[in-house]
């Protein structure tokens, strides 16, 4: 037996829709209100929690397994396996600015983000100081605003950007999202996790 | 049981499991080092990557910057001199730091065992026995992963990778995350070492398995010293040994083989531990050393003892106080644990009390 934590939403849905087809679910996602529920065939007990909260239930133990976007790894880089990439959720970790930005290099950068230690670390690796501001959302507001310069944040179509007279200036990384688990966890059920591995990637190279 | 008068069989787990373990480490001559004071802010911060991430606090002093002790290793590395003798220890302190799991600072208690000056194979092997043991006195079911520093030192100094990309590399293989360590790969100055490092993410990790996948190119790259030295150790016990090296050990400090345990029911390694000889040339020392930490604090905070419950009660009021304080007496003279108490109430099921009637016969 084991405890699967999946992220909330359409990320979530389409995770436990792999897992289906990997055997281990019945493909009903529509749990109403319901946390947690129990997929009697395989075993496996599924808790729906915030996405930015599936890394943690998993350092910690409260699941063995779960399904969490490379933004958050990133981030929160918790101590946990990332075991294979799930190739859903696809999108891109960008910097945008407004259409008539031109870079000071005489100052730090002002770059507004939720992902303020990625930010951190892509500005590092291409040599630029910069000062972060850190959002929780509607990032887009802030050059528009004159709040910060440059945006750093997950684009997945480019439509919110568009809409808000933004554009992509440079490509920080490719972000999915990825099967972890818990490194204790991994060691004492190796066997049930690596199976799922398995048939996990057998799903997506299908797909 | 009893040791010097006291009922072990009343004690706490985490005090169980110290008697226990010191008890061990006696019976293989170790000696106990007890640390005293504080020591410098400075030295935890000039060797911030060998904690690992646990934090420091610090307070002042007179001008002076102290802190508590976040870890014993560095105590003991800094203040042993062993100049041609081998000093065999074991410690049992209490440690200031994050715990395992928490962003918050905590006291636990943390067992260990230091060797200092010689290490050769017996040693080394030794070391790695008491690990076992270690675990084995506090777990039903535990393993002991080990790895090599050296081998990973190797591979990453033959793939050429330097800066971001060595440290990308790192956590790659700290994760097992071999899908993103092929775009690091993109970087490597030469395939076979990548090829090899790829192997160290994804081997087996049976003993056996792992050092007959290691061995087909370990003399091309240069690792067979290595790998025998981890066989040899993971020859030690290989029902309760794996061999991980996504368990890693800064190599700024370890030099060898390097240890985690990892016991049921604790979702973090209670145990950790290696070869840590570079340490020691930080210090400007040239002797060797081995050693691991049990982090017996964070391991008791998983399980929960019985509430602590007396055996019996005797209950007083004004006129029986000194008929009840010879009963209570008498009644430890039995060996049972005994509560003196001016309150009439229910003390729970199982709980024999006295005095309630202002009688104190059996």
């Amino acid at each position: 037996m084991i405890n699967i934590a999946l992220p909330k939403g359409r990320l979530g849905e389409k995770a436990y829709a792999l897992f289906t087809a990997a055997g281990y679910g019945d493909g009903r996602s529509d749990i109403g209100r319901r946390l947690s529920f129990r997929d009697e065939k395989s075993g496996f007990n599924y808790f729906w929690v915030k996405p930015s909260d599936v890394a943690i239930y998993v350092e910690r133990g409260a699941a063995d397994v779960g399904v969490v976007g490379k933004d958050v790894l990133d981030e929160d880089r918790p101590d946990v396996y990332e075991l294979t990439d799930l190739k859903i959720g696809k999108c891109k970790m960008c910097v945008a600015a407004r259409a008539d930005f031109k870079d000071d290099f005489s100052r730090p950068l002002r770059v507004a983000s939720k992902f303020v230690r990625s930010a951190e670390q892509y500005y590092s690796s291409v040599g630029r100081r910069i000062t972060v501001i850190k959002l929780n959302g509607s990032v887009e507001l802030a050059p528009i605003l004159g709040l910060s310069d440059v945006i750093f944040d997950i684009v997945e179509t480019g439509d919110t950007l568009k809409a808000n007279g933004l554009r992509v200036i440079a490509q920080a990384n490719e972000i999915s999202a990825r099967f972890i688990a818990n490194k204790a966890a991994y060691k004492f059920k190796r066997d049930i996790i690596s199976r799922l591995v398995k048939q996990l990637d057998g799903v997506t190279e299908n797909d | 049981m009893k040791i010097n008068g006291i009922r072990t069989d009343s004690l706490k787990s985490e005090e169980r499991a110290a008697l226990a373990l010191k008890a061990l480490y006696r019976s293989y001559g170790y000696g106990e080092y007890k640390l005293s004071g504080f020591e410098d802010y400075s030295l935890y911060s000039d060797n911030s990557s060998f904690l690992d991430g646990k934090g420091v606090l610090s307070f002042g002093v007179n001008g002076r910057l102290l802190a508590l002790r976040p870890d014993v290793t560095l105590s003991v590395v800094k203040n042993v001199n062993a100049i041609g003798a081998t000093d065999k220890l074991f410690y049992d302190e209490r440690v200031y730091r994050k715990a395992a799991g928490s962003g918050e600072f905590s006291e636990l208690r943390q067992i260990g065992v230091e060797v200092i000056g010689n290490i050769d194979g017996v040693t080394e092997t030794e070391v790695c026995e008491l690990a076992l043991k270690t675990l084995d006195c506090v777990s039903d079911g535990y393993i002991l992963d080990v790895s090599h520093a050296g081998i990973i030192e190797k591979l990453l100094n033959g793939m050429g990778l330097t800066g971001g990309a060595r440290a990308a590399a790192t956590a790659c293989l700290q994760n097992k995350n071999a899908h993103d360590f092929l775009r690091v790969a993109h970087d490597c100055r030469d395939s076979i070492f990548a090829d090899e490092f790829v192997k160290l993410i994804t081997l087996p990790v049976q003993p056996e398995a792992a050092i007959a996948a290691l061995s087909k190119n370990a003399a091309t790259v240069g690792i067979q010293s290595e790998l025998d030295e981890l066989s040899r150790i993971a020859a030690t016990d290989p029902k309760h040994m794996e061999i991980d090296f996504s368990i890693g050990g800064d190599a700024d400090y370890y030099s060898g083989v390097v240890f985690k345990g990892f016991t049921r029911g604790v979702p973090y390694a209670t145990l950790s531990g290696g070869r840590y000889d570079k340490l020691l040339k930080k210090f400007g020392k040239s002797s060797a050393a081995v050693g691991f930490a049990l982090y017996l604090g964070e391991l008791c905070d998983c399980f929960s003892d019985a509430p602590d419950r007396p055996d019996a009660v005797v209950v007083y009021d004004r006129t029986t106080a000194e008929q009840a304080v010879k009963k209570a007496a008498e009644l430890r003279a039995r060996g049972l644990n005994v509560l003196l108490s001016g309150e009439k109430r229910d003390y729970g099921d199982g709980v024999k009390v006295y005095g309630t009637e202002g009688e104190y016969g059996d």
